[in-house]
């Protein structure tokens, strides 16, 4: 038996326990990627990552992810229209006056940035920054620019926030007891670093 | 347990055979060896170490390990098997004889089963990239965690590892995250001495591991003809030199390069690749013997000195009632260990039985050449 605690679908990660034990499970749903986590990770998911309480059972482990691959699914299916209305403001905003691209630009900011939908914000302040009467006025350009900043630098944050899920203290002490003996939490700051660096070795900006 | 780093920015410079004759070099000494090969696309570590009986021994190595430690590409079907790691690292380690009776002991951690097709089918299958970068990654801690096992399951003195050439994940793994020690080897040569500038810049920038001191470089010039003329020689090493030190464009970059040791050419070498350290070949013999030689003896001084001073005073010791067996017992001690304590032991020794003055000569010269160090600098980073 397989409980179901905690999920967020827009990219299927979970949190489920087994037994005594709790593991945070993601897609592609490969062994190599279970990660063991303490219980209060599980909590501090729903409060501070956005994963949403659940409380499922399932037989094993083949219905457990055939039911995440069928929310990941749905909630892509959800998210489309969205996608397609922000393609089509895009595509009116090529004739469109500086007042409602500036409209658009207050939307991003009251809307989309506070909600969390940092990839529907970028997407917008791309086709708006690409614009030639917002290249060819300069306190929306600026201010463009400056919005797309912070969606990519919220959207990077998120990117981080989610990725330390992953670097459980737990699950590193369980799968790399030595190392994790030896350096403790300076182990995942390291993994982590070298992530964001995209590179063992730093070459220079 | 000290981590030595063989590295070069380009391949074909002698990394491999270096590894092998320090490994030999330290086992002479009672020194306890572990050498890893993390050149994993192209492996030869074991030919160059092992005996071919040893090889054929070798049923794993590096990539048995990752993907058994790491799981990869297996199907999510039991939680538990996917926690439980190898207890232990023998499936994946070769133990090397080597002839001395010191005491000393080399363990090899090969490739894998290289050049099999079923090796590099295993390596295909590992995604560096997202061994180390994607979400929740785990090379880094692989990696530490190896090494952590290595220590405690064969307590080596010394971890000898022949890194990839180039700019690589692993390479990146086997010269900023793991050694105490990058000797670098280079070919005097612009590109050469370029990639490997910027590479050894890159390892000094690289941050460490809190506790953990910055690497120490070891930058050595390697397959040099030895075809120039002692003062022509010397000439293009300081050249090479003076291009390590130039200041980077962000000085904090710049490199202090103390001294550069110098590896020769060995023609042989190019038809068939043997160990020089723990070999028949005497120095006398051979050039690139007397540079590893002089290189290790800078580098192990301290390990190496009080050692050889009681292998001398043993030597020595029934000498007033069999001379002739005191000398046997000091030529044999300096064609195994040649270095000045045992070349100066061997000198007085003929000084006070006047033997013939070419024979002490010859020592005299050898003498002079292996303790030729220079006197104005600090010289490069020390182990012991």
């Amino acid at each position: 038996m397989i409980s179901l605690i905690a999920a967020a679908f827009d990219d299927g990660w979970a949190f489920v326990r087994q037994g005594y034990t709790v593991y945070l499970v993601r897609p592609p749903y490969k062994r190599s990627s279970l990660v063991e986590v303490s219980e209060s990770a599980a909590l501090r998911a729903v409060h501070a990552h956005g994963f949403t309480p659940e409380l499922r059972d399932y037989r094993d482990w083949a219905a457990l992810i055939s039911f995440l691959r069928e929310k990941i699914a749905e909630s892509a299916a959800a998210r489309a229209p969205r996608a397609a209305e922000i393609d089509a403001a895009a595509r009116l905003l090529r004739r469109a006056p500086p007042d409602v691209v500036a409209g658009y630009l207050d939307r991003v900011e009251r809307e989309l940035l506070p909600s969390g939908e940092h990839r529907a914000a970028i997407r917008l302040l791309s086709a708006l920054h690409g614009l030639e009467h917002v290249m060819t006025d300069p306190p929306l350009r600026a201010r463009a620019a400056r919005l797309l900043d912070a969606a990519a630098e919220a959207a990077s944050a998120s990117m981080d926030r989610r990725a330390a899920l992953l670097d459980d203290e737990k699950d590193l002490r369980r799968k790399f007891p030595r190392a994790m003996e030896q350096w403790g939490e300076a182990l995942p700051e390291l993994m982590r670093s070298v992530r964001r660096r995209g590179s063992l070795l730093w070459m220079g900006e | 347990m000290r981590t030595i780093t063989f590295y070069s920015y380009k391949g074909g410079v002698g990394r491999s055979l270096a590894v092998a004759n320090l490994a030999r070099y330290l086992a002479s000494f009672g020194q306890r060896v572990f050498a890893i090969d993390l050149d994993l696309e192209a492996p030869g570590l074991h030919y160059k170490l092992a005996s071919p009986a040893e090889q054929r021994s070798i049923r794993g190595g590096v990539v048995d390990a990752i993907c058994a430690l790491l799981q990869l590409g297996a199907p999510l079907s039991s939680a538990e098997a996917a926690l439980s790691a190898p207890s232990s690292l023998r499936d994946f380690v070769t133990r090397v004889e080597h002839a001395t009776d010191s005491g000393g002991s080399i363990h090899l951690m090969p490739a894998g089963q290289a050049p099999s097709a079923a090796y590099f089918r295993k390596l295909a299958a590992v995604s560096f990239h997202d061994l180390f970068y994607a979400e929740g990654a785990r090379g880094v801690p692989f990696f530490l965690e190896l090494t952590e096992r290595i220590k405690s399951e064969y307590a080596p003195d010394y971890l000898l590892i022949d890194a990839r050439a180039g700019l690589t994940d692993l390479s990146g793994v086997a010269t900023s995250l793991l050694p105490d020690l990058v000797i670098c080897l280079l070919a005097n040569n612009q590109e050469s001495l370029e990639g490997a500038r910027s590479a050894l810049r890159a390892i000094r920038r690289t941050p460490r591991l809190p506790g953990r001191p910055p690497v120490d470089l070891l930058p050595v010039l390697a397959r040099i003809p030895r075809t120039l003329d002692d003062s022509a020689e010397q000439a293009r090493v300081e050249s090479a030199r003076a291009f390590l030190n130039e200041p980077a464009e962000d000085l904090a970059d710049t490199l202090e390069i103390p001294e550069l040791f110098v590896l020769h050419a060995e023609p042989e070498l190019e038809l068939a690749e043997a160990l020089r350290v723990g070999g028949d070949i005497h120095p006398d013999d051979s050039p690139l013997l007397r540079g590893y030689l002089r290189l290790f003896m800078h580098m192990f001084s301290g390990l190496i000195e009080p050692k050889l001073a009681s292998l001398v005073e043993g030597a020595v010791k029934g000498a007033m009632d069999d001379p002739d067996g005191a000398q046997r017992k000091l030529e044999a001690l300096t064609a195994a260990f040649p270095h000045p304590i045992s070349y100066r032991a061997l000198l007085q020794f003929y000084r006070l039985r006047q033997i013939d003055t070419e024979k002490a000569l010859r020592v005299a010269h050898r003498y002079l050449e292996l303790s030729q160090v220079s006197p104005e600098r600090s010289g490069p980073p020390k182990l012991s």
